[in-house]
């Protein structure tokens, strides 16, 4: 493991056995955060960033099952471990989750209990997670809700989530996460269930703590815009699969997979003659019947030929840190193919 | 709802798929691959319903043997051996026969026959004691031709489903006097079923008569309705059931107290549904479909009849399922305690009522066989709602 | 909350008023009235009833009285606690009452509790292990609980207790114990006999709250919440049941709504099958009589129970879900 990363994912494949069929969700997914440093993982709903969330947790859905890969994951005091070998009820798993990688969720609304206040919510995190007693739990959750920017936050900490406006929640939720020091922070499509005018602030705020905690950060969007002020790197991720990766200012300046290309092209332009949004043509497919070959060639606009839906596409290094997996760059193929037998060892 | 939305599949958006594509091998090697996958694309909202409800085992077979239950019922005067009313005095309170293929000296038949019964009174107790005749053996015979009858009561027929020439086949006993239990039992399933699918088709009309016009119109009409089923669901059911079918005049014909009885079940069942469908009412108003069409100027019975409606139809017909169990039970407790249908009518709650005795039920517990379909019935319902509301509604 | 509770105490009044006078129509309904009933009942002895006497029955009872001064009679007494006169058991309805609450009370408590102990950790168990071969076994019987008729089951317990181990089941006591003071052997013989009310009566209770739960707690457990709480590091078993629990337990709370009036008359059909000294028998034998004062007095009583019931459990359900009590 590199010395400055915080996490290394690679090869992650991630397999649903369920009474309809088996679905794939991830296919060979590899990554890696440096300490302090901030990635972001792009692509549509349904391409997979959210079960690489869970993956790291461990706390897939009834039936998931990570079949290949390693999550290596460096601790507190400096061990590396694996978390995919872990027992998913196991010691070690639990006090890394929420004490040292923390996630923040989606929707503020029901992603807290509706029947416990703020304070029993974000309190149970220190209870698990450190040994302080009631005093300094109560000082810290008050200091927590003070560095989010929620006012009065002595009082309002007895409150209900329901007695909170959106963003305020969203707020809320990363004081919970940030309760324990956590050394990674995963932030899974953060704003997107706020309104527009309260979705720069939450993200400043993640910004800005991650900043001050020198975190690492993973943010998850589907929106490349929200990426382009948040992070010092991208990954696209395509049914399962990193199809490219980038520093962000090359990744805009310089899109090299036709996905990203089409991703890029259907964010709003603020400035600049008006055009028409453009839109990628079709649907992510469904994760139980992968299409072979490139995955995305069904949708693609640059197919080169039948190898684009013959042959499984590898990363092509492009330098710069730019890596692409198209056949417009080279032939190379991948040394995993997503069907081989051995990954179904269940 | 669905239709605005259509599922859409990569493979049918994508222009001109790759002439010379391989068959796609990762469905091929994929057979555990929902089979729908392909077909889903353009499947109307009730074919989706009856994939998802293909699945539930459990309530295909409870829907089967309801519909077996309901064909027998329909035609009970050939399946039934006997008249209900035919007494045979010479029999009274005789055990079940068992249906035999093999006699008393292990030799097989392919005419599955019973034995006779002898019967002498026990000098004691006066009781009367029946013992099988292991020489007599009587052959049933199938379209077996006995009695002539008349099915509804219109078609004159003489041939029924099985029978014998002489002897009785009482597969599950006689009563008290003399008549025969199995063929009282399909008799009384044609009363017993019918009641709940009339009783849960009145509730409906009601519940969904008041719950939508609580939930569309809101205000006034609203509260008032909503008070009212307040004050009625705080009443006891039973006591309400009986202080009801109490007031029924004894002097009414049979069929008159059957529909009397069924509207008092009928009468209470409605509150629960009515508030599901106000409450759905409440909140399809505000939805979006709802709201485009009001603003494209369609008039407001074709907003209800055409685009709400349909939207929470199949959740209905599961509760309907649902609810038909309780019409069931309810007939049967009522006329369990005398107060429902009375005889001459044949229902599973009379026959049942016969067994209230327990000096007679201590003799005869084959008089519990009513209870036995009264429970296979509720259950094939119970299972059958289960799996229509999960198919209607897999989120719920 | 305060607020909430005096609006809800406010609308009970209406309610109560309407269900009284509903309550008083029905009893109305069937043909004849209880001094007819009482007749010929007193014909059938043999007795011969004078023109007199049974205008001095009509008249002490007020049956000739136009239907709201009756119902005003019959509103008043309740409220000062006078619950009216059987005509036909010739005593008040308050001693009826009060002979059979004990017995009861004491087995709608012994279901309450059966229901509860049983339904509660059966559907918890076939909710977290959804799927599992007892899961599936619980279903089923689940199920059968609540297709079986309770007085179906009653008699079938009564067959089989008489068949196979040569008991009467039936009554609270043993012939042997009738009528004599209390002692610890008739205690003893009590709890022999109880458990049979208590199973046939619970069984259709707990399964369908062995539904509920289950149901309930799926629903939980899949919310986001859920998820979140097992990103903070939570254990399995706390998570569980701090959360999901917490929310899935409403079903048992609203029970408290039928518990009331269950627990004042005992389940009526079952109680006459088993011949149980309760509440429930009395009240059938009053509406098959046109006993109407007892009849109406006994329907009344346990509407208000409902009433009352259902107001508590909601007080019960506010006090655990914060989103009612700020509403």
């Amino acid at each position: 493991m590199k010395a400055e990363n915080m996490i290394e994912v690679e090869d992650l494949f991630l397999r649903f056995y369920r009474d309809e069929g088996v679905i794939k969700p991830l296919n060979g997914v590899s990554f890696q955060i440096p300490t302090g440093k901030s990635i972001g993982v792009v692509g549509e709903s349904g391409c997979g960033k959210t079960m690489t969330a869970y993956s790291l947790l461990r706390i897939l859905p009834r039936g998931g099952e990570i079949v290949r890969g390693a999550l290596r994951f460096r601790r507190k005091n400096g061990e590396i471990v694996d978390l995919a070998q872990m027992d998913p009820d196991g010691k070690t798993i639990k006090q890394i989750r929420g004490g040292e990688i923390a996630m923040i969720f989606q929707e503020p609304m029901t992603a807290f209990s509706p029947v416990h206040t703020l304070y029993n919510q974000i309190s149970e995190v220190l209870r698990i997670h450190s040994d302080m007693d009631e005093h300094a739990i109560r000082k810290r959750v008050v200091e927590l809700l003070g560095q989010v920017g929620i006012p009065e936050p002595e009082q309002r900490a007895d409150a209900y989530p329901f007695e909170f406006s959106g963003g305020m929640r969203q707020r809320a939720m990363i004081a919970m996460a940030l309760a324990s020091n956590p050394r990674l922070l995963i932030a899974d499509e953060p704003t997107t269930a706020l309104d527009v005018t309260v979705q720069a602030q939450v993200l400043r705020l993640i910004k800005e703590i991650q900043g001050r905690f020198n975190l690492s950060l993973m943010l998850i969007t589907h929106d490349l815009g929200v990426v382009a002020h948040m992070v010092d790197y991208v990954y696209v991720m395509y049914m399962g699969e990193v199809v490219e990766a980038a520093p962000v200012a090359e990744l805009f300046a310089n899109p090299q997979h036709p996905y990203t290309i089409d991703l890029l092209h259907s964010i709003p332009k603020m400035t600049g003659p008006k055009e028409a949004l453009a839109h990628i043509k079709g649907t992510v497919p469904h994760g139980a019947a992968l299409p072979p070959g490139c995955m995305f060639h069904p949708r693609c606009r640059k197919r080169v030929g039948e190898t684009c839906w013959t042959r499984e596409p590898g990363m092509t290094d492009l330098g710069n840190e730019h890596y692409v997996r198209c056949f417009i760059h080279s032939n190379a193929v991948t040394d995993i193919s997503r069907e081989a037998e051995e990954i179904t060892h269940a | 709802m669905t239709d605005e939305t259509p599922m859409k599949h990569p493979q049918d958006i994508n222009t001109p798929p790759p002439p010379d594509a391989p068959a796609d091998p990762s469905e091929t090697a994929d057979p555990g691959g929902p089979p729908e996958e392909n077909t889903a694309i353009f499947a109307s909202q009730w074919k989706l319903m009856w994939w998802r409800f293909r699945k539930h085992k459990l309530a295909l077979f409870g829907g089967i043997v309801l519909l077996i239950f309901y064909f027998v019922a329909a035609f009970c005067e050939f399946f039934a051996p006997y008249d209900p009313n035919a007494r045979d005095v010479t029999r009274i309170l005789a055990p079940p026969k068992t249906l035999r293929f093999v006699d008393a000296e292990g030799q097989f038949h392919f005419r599955p026959f019973v034995y006779g019964y002898e019967m002498e009174t026990d000098p004691n107790t006066w009781q009367r004691v029946y013992t099988p005749n292991h020489d007599k053996k009587i052959p049933v015979q199938f379209f077996h031709r006995g009695e002539p009858y008349k099915l509804w009561n219109l078609i004159p027929m003489e041939h029924r489903l099985f029978g014998v020439d002489e002897g009785g086949v009482h597969l599950l006993g006689t009563d008290q006097i003399g008549r025969d239990v199995l063929s009282r039992i399909i008799f009384g399933a044609r009363i017993s079923l019918t009641i709940g699918l009339i009783g849960v088709f009145l509730t409906f009309f009601i519940g969904i008569l008041l719950g939508g016009l609580a939930g569309y119109f809101g205000g006034v009409t609203d509260n008032i309705i909503q008070r009212a089923i307040e004050v009625l669901i705080c009443i006891p059911q039973l006591p309400l059931w009986m202080a009801l079918s109490a007031a029924l005049p004894g002097h009414w014909s049979a069929l008159r107290i059957y529909f009397g009885i069924t509207i008092i079940l009928s009468f209470l069942g409605w509150t629960g549904l009515a508030r599901v469908v106000r409450g759905k009412f409440l909140s399809l108003r505000e939805e979006d479909f709802v709201v485009a069409a009001r603003l494209s100027g369609t008039p407001e019975t074709a907003i209800i009849f055409r685009h709400m409606v349909p939207s929470f139809l199949s959740h209905i017909i599961a509760s309907a399922t649902l609810a038909v169990p309780g019409m069931i039970l309810g007939e049967t407790a009522l006329s369990f305690l005398g107060i429902g249908l009375r005889p001459p009518v044949v229902s599973w709650g009379v026959l049942l009522q016969q067994a209230q005795n327990f000096q007679v039920l201590a003799m005869a517990p084959w008089l519990l066989y009513p209870g036995l379909f009264v429970i296979i019935v509720v259950l094939a319902f119970n299972v059958l709602g289960d799996g229509l509301r999960d198919a209607a509604d897999p989120y719920a | 909350m305060l607020n909430y509770i005096a609006r809800r105490l406010l609308v009970m009044i209406p309610t109560l008023v309407a269900i009284s006078m509903l309550v008083f129509f029905l009893i109305q309904l069937p043909p004849g009235d209880a001094v007819t009933s009482r007749l010929a009942e007193l014909q059938a002895e043999g007795k011969d009833v004078s023109e007199a006497q049974i205008a001095a029955l009509r008249a002490r009872f007020h049956l000739d009285d136009p239907m709201p001064m009756q119902y005003l009679r019959w509103v008043t007494g309740f409220l000062r606690g006078d619950l009216g006169y059987s005509i036909v058991n010739e005593q008040p309805v308050n001693t009826l009452v009060y002979d059979r609450l004990g017995y009861t009370v004491l087995i709608a408590i012994a279901c309450v509790l059966f229901t509860w102990v049983i339904g509660f950790p059966i559907g918890f168990y076939s909710a977290i292990r959804q799927y599992s071969v007892s899961d599936y076994t619980f279903t089923i019987i689940a199920f059968l609980g609540m297709a079986t008729p309770n007085f179906l089951l009653a008699l079938a317990l009564m067959y089989l207790g008489h068949r196979y181990f040569g008991i009467t089941v039936g009554g609270l006591f043993s012939p042997e114990y009738m009528g004599e003071p209390f002692s610890f052997g008739k205690f003893v013989d009590l709890l022999k006999h109880l458990w049979i009310p208590m199973v046939v009566v619970g069984m259709a209770g707990t399964a369908g709250l062995v539904r509920v739960m289950r149901a309930n707690l799926l629903d939980e457990l899949q919310k986001p919440y859920v998820v979140t709480a097992r990103a903070k590091g939570v254990g399995n078993l706390k998570l569980i049941f701090k959360y999901p629990v917490r929310i899935a337990i409403n079903p048992f709370i609203s029970t408290i709504g039928w518990m009331l009036p269950m627990i004042f008359s005992g389940d009526a059909i079952v109680g006459v099958v088993l011949n149980l000294p309760t509440i429930g028998p009395l009240l059938l034998e009053a509406l098959m009589t046109q006993d109407m004062f007892l009849a109406g007095s006994l329907i009344m009583i346990m509407s208000t129970l409902t009433v009352v019931g259902t107001l508590l459990s909601d007080l019960a359900l506010a006090a655990l879900d914060p989103r009612i009590r700020y509403d």
